[in-house]
């Protein structure tokens, strides 16, 4: 039986921090979202309703 | 698994997973990166023609991004020599709080990131010019010059000259003039204000074997080189008067500063070593900070006023 390799652990400390990061990192997407939908409105302008249904 | 629930010969800490928001956001180098901001808002406002106020704020952002990315790749590439230097000891990489991988995996992203923005959201020259600072100042400063040549931030001061242009070339779609303007401003204004640091800082720079210009060709000569750079900038200081980009109030406000630019070179120049020298050092770097963000703000001014330009 072969020896069993040592498991890279996190603290809670380092489970925190990680949750903190994640959730920054979700803002930061939920950002890009709205960034490139607003820009998408402001380049089509006054032209927005003119679409082909 | 947690640290609790595993028996103790089985664990070793986590390799990385450690840093906090706080210590990525440090990577970005947030001081250096308003400086970048504050001259890219000033080369959208001075740029001839127009941009939609969203474009102009979603073009600043993608700078911003552009210029942590280049801090956060700096950091990744000279952890080591940053360990060694009293002024960069603690940044994230060489604390151990972000391992270098952490921070490479960063600072591609957002490089990768803000170009694509740009060029997607605000148009592709931009984007070409922003890919292309990263690019020099990671690449060619950091990794090509910083180590090898005196000359390093000579040509380095490139990468922090770009901003500017970025901003204009959002606007106007094409490099001009003016915006080469702004760029020499920047550009002739890097080696005397990190000369002045060098100069009192030449210790830690020996200690990391960076070939700084008073560790390679002496105190004398990098004092020279001070001033003779002082010297330059002062035709430079008129050039955005000469291509239209600002006005009187800028000449006489940025004449009369850069007089005193000058004037703190001299001091330098005619200083003794020792604390005579330091202080004289520490007040040209101190000083040279404010003449940046001064001079860019007279141009601000006059175009949020709207004042006559003379060309």
């Amino acid at each position: 039986m072969s020896e069993q390799k040592p498991v890279p652990a996190f603290t809670a400390e380092d489970l925190k921090r990680r949750k903190k990061r994640s959730i920054i990192m979700a803002w930061c997407l939920a950002a890009l979202l709205v960034i490139v939908f607003i820009t998408t409105i402001v380049k089509m302008g006054a032209h927005i309703a003119d679409r082909v249904i | 698994m947690t640290i609790e629930n595993a028996e103790f010969s089985d664990v070793i800490l986590a390799p990385g997973g450690q840093g906090t928001a706080s210590d990525y956001f440090a990577l970005l180098k947030p001081r250096v990166m308003s400086l970048v901001i504050f001259t890219a808002v000033v080369g959208l406002v001075a740029a001839p023609g127009h941009i939609h106020p969203w474009l102009g704020f979603i073009t600043i952002l993608c700078i911003a991004l552009g210029a942590g990315a280049s801090g956060a790749l700096n950091m990744w590439y000279d952890a080591d020599i940053d360990a060694v230097m009293k002024r960069t000891a603690s940044r994230p990489v060489p604390r151990g709080a972000i391992l270098p991988g952490e921070a490479l995996g960063f600072g591609m992203t957002l490089a990768i990131a803000s170009v694509l923005m740009l060029g997607l959201l605000v148009n592709w020259q931009s984007a070409a010019l922003l890919a292309f600072t990263i690019f020099f100042y990671v690449v060619v400063y950091t990794i090509g010059l910083k180590r090898y040549t005196p000359q390093n931030i000579v040509i380095g001061g490139a990468a922090g000259a770009f901003p500017p242009m970025v901003a204009w070339v959002a606007v106007t779609q094409t490099v001009d003039l003016g915006s080469i303007a702004l760029f020499l401003l920047i550009f002739m204004w890097t080696p005397p204000h990190f000369w002045a640091l060098a100069l009192f800082r030449e210790g830690d720079y020996d200690k990391a074997n960076i070939p700084m210009l008073p560790n390679v060709a002496g105190r004398p000569e990098t004092r020279k080189q001070i001033l003779i750079y002082s010297i330059l900038l002062v035709p430079i200081v008129f050039l955005p008067v000469l291509t239209g980009v600002a006005g009187m109030v800028y000449a006489a406000g940025a004449g009369f500063l850069t007089l005193v630019f000058l004037k703190d070179a001299i001091d330098i120049y005619r200083a003794a070593d020792g604390p005579e020298s330091d202080k004289a050092c520490k007040h040209l770097f101190g000083f040279s900070i404010y003449w940046l963000f001064a001079v860019f703000a007279l141009i601000l001014v006059e175009r949020l006023l709207n004042l006559p330009v003379l060309m």
